[in-house]
Formats: structure tokens, C-alpha cells, sequence
């Protein structure tokens, strides 16, 4: 009966000792902080950091676990309180610096796409200025897709997806801006532009020389502007060819003639309001045709073409070749010149053009 | 009395066998890592990125808390049994979700794409009625230009989704739906201006 008594006593002392008391609240919050941190990339941000917090985390839980196998009287939650209070620190730590990484790498992302963007708007202009239609413009509405997908993918934390597509939306800018350099590479030839300042030169050193009117036509900056007696007194805005960059050589290729003419009719009311019909084709123009059809690259059907005017219907339209201005300008126009005032059409003056200033500011 | 004692003696002698030979639950161990691995095989990480994670964590726990019990004379899996056991059926619930996720994704690329594909056919149905020809306000020839550039993009679309990434095959669908329909909107707008000019 004894032993009985004793026995049961242990037994009871035993179960009362092997209650388990609540765990400290740091240890579940310990739990989600690890799950927060796992949420937040801390593997991918802070590896190295990540893996020293798991390791005193593991740690502490160990020493968790050793207290809960002591009997319930025997426990003492203090030091294993202090080791996740320690950890809590240190994994609020770790969170802050993850997520300034993360800042960081947002707002270098954020910028990188500011500058692909605004080289794209940069290039966007430029050819519809030029009625560039090929390869540019191409690129460009590729780069629009890939700069789309970075910003969606920058918004759900996937950088380096993010990083990726933005780095081939900066790839087909740059395609984009080499294809627009070489359409315009006439127009980088000193050689070629010096010929066009020599034209340019001379009938304003005549307009001078004469007290007359004369007009100067550059087609890259897209300017029409009127000189008297050698001074520059006017300057309207003009629209050109659907091929308007090119030298024209040939009826329907679309292009503006460049070279040194002048006008030989007034039409005071044509199918674009005014028109002032110039001498294209000159004997430059003549002897190049010819040339050109000599070597088999214009078709034998095919004529030098003519009826190029400067008329009104907007500086905005394209043409066939023709040089179009707002029907006001015309108007202007009209009142200033006479048959027989010279027209010197160019393609620029200056070798640092706007396209190359715009290119090199982004 | 001293049959009390013998008996008494006995049943310690007993306990001492059962806990101090119990064996790890290696069988459980290998199982609830094979049934982790089978939701990555899956594309968990893809699909099932928390849960998967929230899996890794309670087997690195059940991991560690064998690796403390095998350390005592006084072993007692029982605990890390159940946590494997737990381990094994969360990561079949997980497993059983993926084909629905995955289902879901396609369906949500595929009609992505179908828009996308409808924006780029509108724009371009839209181009052949656009006005053509000398005075034209805009450059009808550079938006089909503009258009064009997208013809790769819808490729890449499609490929996307044929290698089952469906929320990059969306994700471009939907970045290209919007240049579509920007194009459309400059073409409306030229076609627009000659009506009113007329």
C-alpha cells in the first residue's frame, strides 16, 4: 500500500512537472518575422545576412526546445526570451536594410528607365520630323513594349526581370538612333554640306549685291526663310516630300529637289490655296537624270518629273516634293516675292544639326 | 515487497531500452522531402512561392528538431514524426492547388493575347481606311512602321506562352494591347482631321 501511495505521488508530481507552460510571445513573433523576411527577399538582398539570422534563429529555437523537456518547475523561459528578443532585433535590422536595398534598387531601375524613356521621346520626334518610316520606328514601338513590361515588372519587386527587359528597351533605341544616323547621313557629310553653305553663301552675297528677295529652303530644320537685300527678314515653317530628305531625281520618288532655282509663276488660286511654281528641273538636275538613267538606275518609262511649287495647305502636310507652308505664310509669301525671285533649296547649313544636338543631349 | 521492487526495476529497466534505442524517423524525413520536391517539380515556385517556402521552414524545423532529440540519451521522435507527417499533407494540398493555379494563369495569358491580337488587327484595319496621298496631316507610312515593330512582340507573346510563362506571355500582352491601341487613336485622329477639313 505504501509503494502504492509512493508511486502514485511520483506519478502526480511527474504530470504536474511535465505541463507545458504558453510559449514566450516572442517565439511566434519570431515566426512571422522569419516569414516577413523570407516575403521581403532577404535571401536575394541580404544572403549572407539572411543566413546568420537563420542560424540564431535555429539556435534559439534549439535552446527553446531543451527548456520544454525540463520539468515544468525546472523551467526558466529568461534566457531563452532574451535569445529571441536578440533575434527579433536583429531580423527588424536585417528588414529595414533589405528594404532600403530594395529602395535602392528600385529607384536605380526607376531612373535607368527615365533614360531610356527620354531618349525614346527624343527619337520619336526626330522621325516624324524626318518621315523616317523603317527601321527607327520600328525599334521604337519595340522599346515602348519592353519599357511597359519593366514598369509593370518593377512594380511586383521582379528586378531582375525588370533589369532585363529595360536593358532591351535600351537596346532598340540604340538601334533606333543608328538608323536614324545613317538616314540622315548625307546630311553628316562635310563634303555635301559645304556644297549646300556655298549655294546658300552666294544668293545672299546676290540678294545683297541686288537689293532683291531671295528664299533659302533648308530641308532638315524644315525652314523657309526669306532674305532682303542680303538680310535675313523672314522665317516660316515648311513641310515637305513623304521622301522630302532626298535629292529628287526622277517624277514620283517623292522627294524635294535641292539646288538653285527660281520662280517662274505666281497661281494665285490653286489646289493648296497659292502656289509659286519654281524651275525645277535646272540643268544640274538635267544632267544628273540623265546620268542616273544612263546607268540603269531610274526605269526608261520613267521622266524627271516637275511642277514643284512652294504653296499653302500647311507646313505640317507631306507632298509629293512640293514645299508646303500655312495658308497665312503663303499669304506673306506672295506679298514679298516675283517671278524670277531665287530659290536655293538646301538640305542644311550646319553640320551640329538639331538631330545631332538632340541626340547628344540624351 | 520485494516483488514490488523486482517489478518496479523492470519497468525502468524496460523504459531505458525503448527511449534510448528509438530510432530517427528517416523514412518520414525522406518523405517529406520528397513531397517538397514534388511541389517544385510542379513550378511551386511559381505558383506556390509562399507555400513553398512556409514548407521548406517547417521541415528545416522538423530537421532540427530530430537533430536535438538525437543528441539526448532520452530520445523521443514523436513530435518530429507529427511535424513530417504535417509536412507530407500540407505539401500534397499545395501540390493539388498547382494544376488550377496553373489553368487559371493560361486562361489569363491566352486572353491577353486574344486582346492584344484584336487592338493590333483594329489598328491595322484602321491604317488601310486612313487618308493616303499629298496634304495628309500625319505620316500614315510611320505608324504602319509603328505597327510593324509590333509583329515580333506578338511573336514573343505566343512563344511565352508555348514555354508555359504565362505571366510574361500577360505581362507583354498587355504592354502591346496599349501601343496598339495608341496607334489606332493617332490614326483615328489624322482620319478625323480630313473629315473635318472636308
Amino acid at each position: 500500500m505504501k509503494v502504492l501511495q509512493t508511486a502514485l505521488l511520483f506519478l502526480a508530481v511527474f504530470l504536474v512537472g511535465c505541463q507545458l507552460p504558453p510559449a514566450p510571445p516572442e517565439v511566434r513573433r519570431s515566426d512571422v518575422q522569419e516569414q516577413d523576411l523570407w516575403r521581403a527577399g532577404a535571401s536575394f538582398f541580404a544572403g549572407q545576412d539572411y543566413s546568420a539570422y537563420l542560424d540564431t534563429l535555429r539556435a534559439a529555437r534549439r535552446r527553446f526546445d531543451q527548456e520544454n523537456l525540463k520539468l515544468g518547475w525546472a523551467r526558466d523561459y529568461g534566457p531563452v526570451r532574451r535569445d529571441f528578443q536578440a533575434v527579433l532585433e536583429s531580423g527588424d535590422a536585417l528588414l529595414a536594410k533589405v528594404q532600403a536595398l530594395k529602395a535602392e534598387k528600385q529607384s536605380s531601375l526607376a531612373e535607368g528607365a527615365r533614360n531610356v524613356r527620354a531618349k525614346m521621346m527624343t527619337l520619336e520626334d526626330i522621325t516624324l520630323s524626318l518621315t523616317e518610316r523603317g527601321r527607327a520606328r520600328k525599334e521604337l514601338a519595340q522599346a515602348e513594349v519592353y519599357l511597359h513590361e519593366a514598369d509593370s515588372l518593377m512594380g511586383q519587386a521582379k528586378f531582375d526581370e525588370a533589369s532585363r527587359r529595360l536593358s532591351r528597351a535600351g537596346d532598340c533605341v540604340k538601334e533606333a538612333e543608328t538608323a536614324v544616323v545613317a538616314f540622315i547621313g548625307r546630311y553628316l557629310d562635310k563634303k555635301q554640306v559645304d556644297v549646300w553653305k556655298k549655294w546658300t553663301d552666294e544668293t545672299i552675297a546676290e540678294s545683297r549685291a541686288r537689293g532683291t528677295i531671295a528664299l533659302i529652303v533648308s530641308k532638315l530644320e524644315r525652314r523657309l526663310t526669306v532674305y532682303k537685300g542680303g538680310q535675313a527678314y523672314r522665317s516660316y515653317a515648311a513641310g515637305f516630300g513623304f521622301n522630302g530628305l532626298s535629292n529628287k531625281l526622277h517624277s514620283g520618288d517623292n522627294a524635294t529637289p535641292e539646288g538653285r532655282y527660281h520662280i517662274i509663276q505666281k497661281i494665285g488660286s490653286s489646289r493648296y490655296y497659292k502656289a509659286l511654281l519654281i524651275d525645277y528641273p535646272n540643268e544640274e538636275d538635267r544632267r544628273r537624270f540623265a546620268r542616273e538613267k544612263n546607268r540603269g538606275a531610274i526605269p526608261t518609262t520613267i521622266g524627271i518629273g516637275g511642277d514643284i511649287e512652294i504653296h499653302g495647305g500647311g507646313q505640317d502636310s507631306l507632298t509629293r516634293g512640293c514645299i508646303s507652308m500655312d495658308n497665312d505664310k503663303i499669304d506673306e509669301l506672295f506679298g514679298l516675292v516675283s517671278v524670277g525671285t531665287a530659290v536655293t533649296i538646301v538640305g542644311t547649313n550646319e553640320m551640329e544639326n538639331y538631330v545631332i544636338r538632340a541626340l547628344r543631349k540624351n | 515487497m520485494k516483488s514490488t521492487m523486482r517489478i518496479l526495476a523492470l519497468a525502468v529497466i524496460v523504459m531505458f531500452a525503448f527511449t534510448s534505442c528509438a530510432k530517427q524517423p528517416t523514412q518520414q524525413m525522406d518523405a517529406a522531402k520528397a513531397a517538397i520536391q514534388a511541389v517544385e517539380g510542379m513550378k511551386g515556385n511559381v505558383y506556390a512561392k509562399d507555400e513553398l517556402n512556409k514548407l521548406k521552414t517547417d521541415l528545416q524545423a522538423a530537421l532540427d528538431e530530430v537533430t536535438a532529440q538525437s543528441k539526448k540519451f532520452f530520445k523521443k521522435y514523436g513530435p518530429a514524426k507529427e511535424m513530417l507527417a504535417k509536412i507530407i499533407t500540407d505539401a500534397d494540398a499545395v501540390k493539388a492547388q498547382i494544376p488550377g493555379r496553373i489553368e487559371e494563369a493560361k486562361k489569363a495569358a491566352e486572353a491577353a493575347m486574344n486582346e492584344a491580337k484584336a487592338a493590333y488587327d483594329g489598328a491595322k484595319a484602321l491604317l488601310e481606311k486612313a487618308p493616303k496621298g499629298k496634304g495628309t496631316k500625319a505620316d500614315i507610312e510611320a505608324m504602319k512602321a509603328d505597327l510593324g515593330g509590333l509583329e515580333p512582340q506578338m511573336t514573343e507573346i505566343q512563344n511565352a506562352i508555348t514555354a508555359e510563362d504565362y505571366f510574361g506571355a500577360k505581362d507583354k500582352a498587355m504592354a502591346v494591347k496599349d501601343k496598339a491601341a495608341a496607334i489606332a487613336d493617332q490614326v483615328q485622329k489624322a482620319i478625323d482631321k480630313v473629315k473635318g477639313k472636308r
